[in-house]
């Protein structure tokens, strides 16, 4: 698979018809997926249909976008025209099919691109591991008995097995993060409400985000262009994604995060940080204070938030949800409401230390993960000598960002074994681009590990 | 209180009962398990709280 980049300017000249490409993409998922699980529903007729547009476009001498024939896949809570929105659920497929695309799904169409599949997740995006009792449990390409990461684990997974370029999914607590870091691909969680929400499945209303993944930062930039344009540039502007890579690092001030960052990261997850703090220049680390307890905040407001909104199947039918989330969800229904309430607060809070540390640096940089990805099925995982939950402890280093709506981009750096390790790049709410600009400064220097990896 | 303690899962069960919700056969100590663990993390964030302002902010 090539990258985002090259496949559209190659269809855009006519040297490959976006046909091709869709036809292409479409059997590599039939002929390698099986094991992954990474896709569960492939888009054949609409995938052919949109691309062959896209090539009448370019013989016509028209404009087919600047994403022209580039195949992609959506993490299954996105509404697709035409079927039904499974959110991980089995529930969910009694809605029917969605009338129309969610928005960020309409805006890639228009831009060219051509949805080929839809992607697997943990329930109701209800988890970071993406073991869901319905659909299955999606593999890491790198290691098919470890788990891809999740909650976007399909998403993560498909771009990391070169079955498409790009990819997206939704954010609540490092559910786009998580599964990048795991899966060694780029994954942005924008700053929250910067890319539209609409037609999605909600999780955690005044948590979830939209967010992309590719295998490349160009790709990632190019995709993050088309989900931001909301048509308030003037015409011929460069976008904040496309500019990122000119635009360069010089000026930037980044420091390591340190204190609860790095308590929580394993020794090689450090070790990653330290490489790509090495390449960046940093000689500095920053403690923001109160991210411990951000977890915990997130994990409370999750809890509450994420149950309210399944109350009512939760009480009528709840044999039919999945019994790795089902617990979690019925716990939260029964949490006080001044557990809720105190979790709030203390965000509100949180964003005001946040921000005065961001007053200091432009770019933060952690651990995306604190380990690299646990086995299939297990429960407990050891970081830095203490037992976790994975399916609590995975998210450790992600929460507190989404927690408060700051931007973060992992990157896939090497890890010290053959498994990838995420390092994950913060900025001050707004600042997406900065991340972009420094994503795509590492991998020109070349120290990430973003070759797909040829599974079958 | 934890989920394998009898007197938990009673209190559970029955703040279940009291909701409308039916937890599973088998489920009752994971659904409390869950529970002692969001109280803990609760518990947490509010000995972090700043003490609240005496007016509303501007």
């Amino acid at each position: 698979m090539r990258t985002v980049d090259d496949i559209a300017a190659r269809v855009r000249r006519g040297e490959v018809s976006a046909v091709e490409v869709a036809t292409t993409t479409l059997g590599d998922i039939v002929d390698r997926d099986g094991l992954l699980c990474s896709c569960t529903d492939v888009l054949e007729e609409r995938a052919l249909g949109d691309a062959r547009r896209v090539d009448a476009a370019v013989a016509a001498g028209e404009d087919p976008g600047p994403l022209a024939g580039v195949p992609f896949a959506v993490k299954n809570l996105f509404e697709v025209e035409g079927i039904a929105t499974r959110a991980g659920s089995r529930i969910e497929l009694d809605r029917g099919p969605a009338r129309v695309d969610a928005a960020a799904v309409a805006r890639l169409r228009r831009a060219g691109a051509v949805l080929v599949a839809t992607t697997n997740t943990d329930e109701y995006a209800h988890g970071l591991t993406t073991e869901n009792t319905h659909y299955g449990t999606t593999r890491n390409p790198h290691d098919p008995e470890r788990i891809a990461g999740g909650s976007s684990g399909g998403s993560a997974a498909a771009v990391a097995a070169g079955l498409v370029p790009f990819t997206l999914g939704s954010d609540t607590n490092g559910s786009v993060r998580v599964p990048a870091s795991l899966c060694g691909t780029f994954g942005l969680k924008p700053t929250f409400g910067r890319v539209s929400r609409a037609g999605t499945v909600p999780f955690v209303g005044s948590l979830d985000h939209v967010g992309p993944f590719a295998g490349t930062a160009a790709g990632l930039s190019s995709v993050y262009d088309v989900l931001v344009d909301g048509g308030g540039l003037p015409a011929g502007a460069q976008r904040a994604g496309a500019a990122a890579p000119a635009r360069g690092i010089d000026g930037l001030r980044m420091a390591v995060a340190s204190g609860h960052f790095l308590r929580v990261a394993d020794e090689d997850a450090r070790a990653a940080v330290e490489q790509v703090a090495g390449v960046l220049g940093i000689d500095r680390q920053l403690t923001v204070a109160g991210s411990d307890v951000a977890c915990a905040a997130a994990h409370v407001i999750t809890a509450a938030e994420g149950a309210q909104r399944h109350a009512r199947t939760l009480r009528s039918r709840p044999r039919d949800f999945d019994p790795r989330v089902r617990p979690g969800l019925m716990a939260g229904l029964l949490l006080p409401a001044e557990a809720y309430l105190d979790a709030r607060r203390f965000r509100r809070w949180y964003r005001e230390v946040a921000a005065t540390a961001f007053a200091d640096v432009d770019v933060l940089i952690t651990a995306t993960t604190p380990c690299a990805a646990p086995r299939i099925g297990e429960e407990q995982m050891t970081v830095a000598g203490e037992e976790h939950l994975v399916g609590m402890s995975l998210g450790l280093l992600t929460q507190p960002w989404s927690l408060v709506g700051f931007p973060a981009l992992s990157v896939p750096a090497r890890g010290a074994g053959r498994l990838p390790l995420g390092v994950q790049l913060v900025a001050a709410p707004g600042r997406d681009a900065v991340l972009l600009r420094v994503a795509a400064a590492l991998e020109e220097a070349g120290v990430l590990a973003t070759t797909p990896v040829a599974h079958r | 209180m934890n989920g394998q303690d009898p007197t938990a899962g009673s209190w559970v069960a029955a703040a279940a009962q009291r909701s409308g919700i039916a937890i599973p056969d088998g489920e009752l100590h994971r659904v409390a398990e869950h529970l002692v663990l969001l109280l803990t993390l609760a518990a947490t964030v509010k000995d972090a709280l700043p003490e609240p302002a005496p007016v509303y902010p501007p």
